[in-house]
């Protein structure tokens, strides 16, 4: 009787702090025999002749490299951007340069913000936020990246940057994984932005943008001490929020 | 025939099965304890990798975003990790000689991907998913902590399920804006606070939020078939 008792007694216990301490052991259920990402901690092999999903030239926002003129709109695109409510004040009207080909959708604010966006962080590195071609990573030593603002790439189509970015050029390497094709196509219509922004002049700017420089002047001679001048003020380019 | 014990054994003796059980509760309660340590979770402890890769240069002190290696986080489950060809992306030139980035130059020659050590781990009957959390205003910060700061990655989390539900409860208490989701100090600083002209209260701008992105309601997000499924 009493020998059955302790028995029990120790068959529970042996029960309650098993299933309690054995519960968050490593167990079967924990590493299930099926395919994840990154199982072993890297990128499985991609056997060969496989053509992962979306890469295809036939994505259609990826159009053919055209001749000059040809692309779907020739005709400059007015971006206007939505003003905040509370002041009311238009920003500055800007047309976007398509360059010759144009692109293969409507320049809207949104594919803008995108653009900005996507170039910033895949750029902007190498390119800085100005795309004056002196990011931080060329700081640090990298081969000096493009200026957009030169004559050159002003005047190149809009194809070509789309171009660069799928197939790299010279020390940069190629960024067709790191941005779909939709993608590049808006970072190149930000391009086009920051191509303009550079080349505008204060007297072009509309009243809340001015007065958005001046605050910025005055802040910047606070800091420094040295006053800025405005009629060579950056404008940041999203057409609207300039700031 | 005397006595054999004293009346007094009789407190004594119901006393014994009053601490018995308390001491049972103590040892489950240690083990559960145990449980939620660094040492069960790993937490807080920075795993060696076959090369020295720091955030802390890449993001802090270069000012890289996640998203140039971690491309995939805002769309997929994974947050993906860098092929070979990101690094050689910058490393072609960069440091093209040092010997912390052999391992790198070989898998580029060789076409073998180079086998991280993984840090974060959920185990298989977990589902997780990045690109929910990213795109509905949970920043990489909240769960993963101050990546810019770390010369080699460990977790700051437990990864357990009490640490989903947590959040899954209140979502409120940590959502942000959604494009603040790779910003590193956060909530804003006075040194990054130039967007939020009146702080931000998480108490006020939280739940604002929480309608703004139209959150699904907590008894879904934690219904067991949403994790175990
Ligand atoms: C790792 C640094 C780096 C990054 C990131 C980078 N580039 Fe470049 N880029 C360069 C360098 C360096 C050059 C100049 C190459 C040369 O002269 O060999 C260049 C050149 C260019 C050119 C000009 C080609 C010409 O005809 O002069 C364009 C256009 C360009 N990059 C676009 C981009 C775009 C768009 C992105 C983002 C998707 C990007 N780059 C990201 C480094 C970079
Ligand atoms: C230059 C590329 C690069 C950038 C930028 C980068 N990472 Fe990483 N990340 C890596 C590499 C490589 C690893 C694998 C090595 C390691 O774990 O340290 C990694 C690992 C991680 C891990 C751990 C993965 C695991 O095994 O569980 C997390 C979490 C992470 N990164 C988050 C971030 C966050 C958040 C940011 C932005 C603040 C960021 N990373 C920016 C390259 C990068
Ligand atoms: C956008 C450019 C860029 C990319 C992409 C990049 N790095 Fe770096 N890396 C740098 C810079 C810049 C430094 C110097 C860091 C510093 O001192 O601030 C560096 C330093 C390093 C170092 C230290 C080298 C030494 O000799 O001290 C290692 C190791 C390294 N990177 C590994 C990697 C790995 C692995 C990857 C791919 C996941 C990667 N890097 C991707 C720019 C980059
Ligand atoms: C809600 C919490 C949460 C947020 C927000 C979050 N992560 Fe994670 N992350 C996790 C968990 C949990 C894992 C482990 C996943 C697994 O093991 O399946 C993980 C794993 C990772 C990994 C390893 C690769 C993988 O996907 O397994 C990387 C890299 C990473 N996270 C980067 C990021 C970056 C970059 C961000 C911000 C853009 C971010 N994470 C935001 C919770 C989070
Ligand atoms: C800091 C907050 C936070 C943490 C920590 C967190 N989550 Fe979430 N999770 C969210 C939010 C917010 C959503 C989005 C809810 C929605 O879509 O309405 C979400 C959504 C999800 C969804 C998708 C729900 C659906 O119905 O599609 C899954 C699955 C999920 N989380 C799993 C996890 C797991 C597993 C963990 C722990 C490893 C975790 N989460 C940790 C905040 C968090
Ligand atoms: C927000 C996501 C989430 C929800 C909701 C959720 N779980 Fe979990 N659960 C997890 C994660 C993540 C783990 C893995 C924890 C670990 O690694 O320790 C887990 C682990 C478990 C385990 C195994 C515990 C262990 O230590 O091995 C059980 C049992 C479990 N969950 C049951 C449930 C039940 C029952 C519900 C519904 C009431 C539920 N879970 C709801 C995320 C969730």
């Amino acid at each position: 009787m009493f020998k059955a008792r302790t028995r029990n007694a120790a068959l529970a216990a042996t029960l309650i702090f098993g299933v309690i301490g054995g519960a968050a052991c490593r167990q079967d259920m924990h590493d299930n025999p099926k395919y994840k990402p990154y199982r072993d901690g890297a990128i499985r092999e991609i056997p060969e002749g496989t053509v992962s999903r979306g890469s295809l030239a036939l994505n259609p926002v990826a159009p053919k490299v055209t001749q000059s003129g040809s692309g779907q709109n020739t005709a400059p695109v007015q971006v206007t951007p939505a003003t905040s409510p509370a002041d009311g004040a238009a920003a500055t009207q800007v047309a976007i340069p398509v360059g010759e080909d144009g692109f293969p959708f409507k320049v809207t604010k949104a594919i803008l913000d995108r653009g900005q966006n996507r170039y910033e962080i895949s750029c902007a590195p190498c390119h800085g936020k100005l795309g004056d071609g002196n990011g931080m990573i060329v700081m640090r030593g990298f081969r000096k990246a493009s200026s957009y603002h030169q004559e050159r790439l002003i005047k190149a189509p809009s194809s070509y940057f789309y171009d660069v970015i799928t197939n790299g050029f010279g020390a940069m390497y190629s960024y067709a994984d790191q941005l779909t094709p939709e993608d590049r196509w808006k970072v190149v219509a930000y391009i086009r932005a920051l191509q303009l922004s550079q080349s505008l002049n204060y007297s072009e700017l509309a009243d809340k943008d001015k007065r958005a420089v001046d605050e910025a002047d005055r802040k910047l001679k606070e800091k420094t001490g040295t006053p800025h001048s405005a009629q060579t003020a950056q404008v940041r380019p999203t057409g609207g929020e300039s700031n | 025939m005397p006595q054999l014990f004293h009346r007094s054994t009789n407190t004594l003796a119901r006393l014994s099965i009053v601490l018995g059980i308390l001491l049972a509760g103590g040892v489950l309660w240690l083990l559960l304890q145990a449980n939620r340590t660094p040492f069960v979770t790993q937490a807080f402890i920075a795993r060696e990798q076959p090369v020295q890769f720091s955030h802390k240069h890449h993001v802090g002190d270069d000012g890289i975003d996640c998203r140039y290696c971690h491309t995939t986080v805002e769309t997929t489950a994974s947050a993906g990790m860098p092929a070979t060809k990101t690094c050689m992306n910058c490393h072609s030139q960069l440091f093209a000689n040092s010997p912390y980035l052999e391992i790198v130059r070989e898998s580029w020659r060789s076409g073998q991907p180079i086998k991280w050590t993984k840090v974060h781990d959920l185990p298989d009957f977990a589902y997780f998913n990045h690109s929910i959390h990213v795109n509905k205003g949970v920043g990489c910060s909240t769960c993963h902590g101050r990546v810019d700061l770390m010369p080699l990655m460990w977790n700051v989390a437990s990864l357990q399920m009490e640490w989903c539900l947590e959040c899954h409860r209140n979502p409120e208490k940590f959502i942000r804006p959604k494009d603040k989701i790779t910003e590193m100090e956060w909530p804003p600083t006075e040194s990054n606070s130039a967007e939020f002209p009146n702080g931000w209260n998480q108490a006020v701008d939280g739940p604002k939020l929480v309608k703004e992105y139209k959150l699904q309601p907590t008894s879904v997000l934690t219904s067991c078939s949403t994790c175990h499924r």
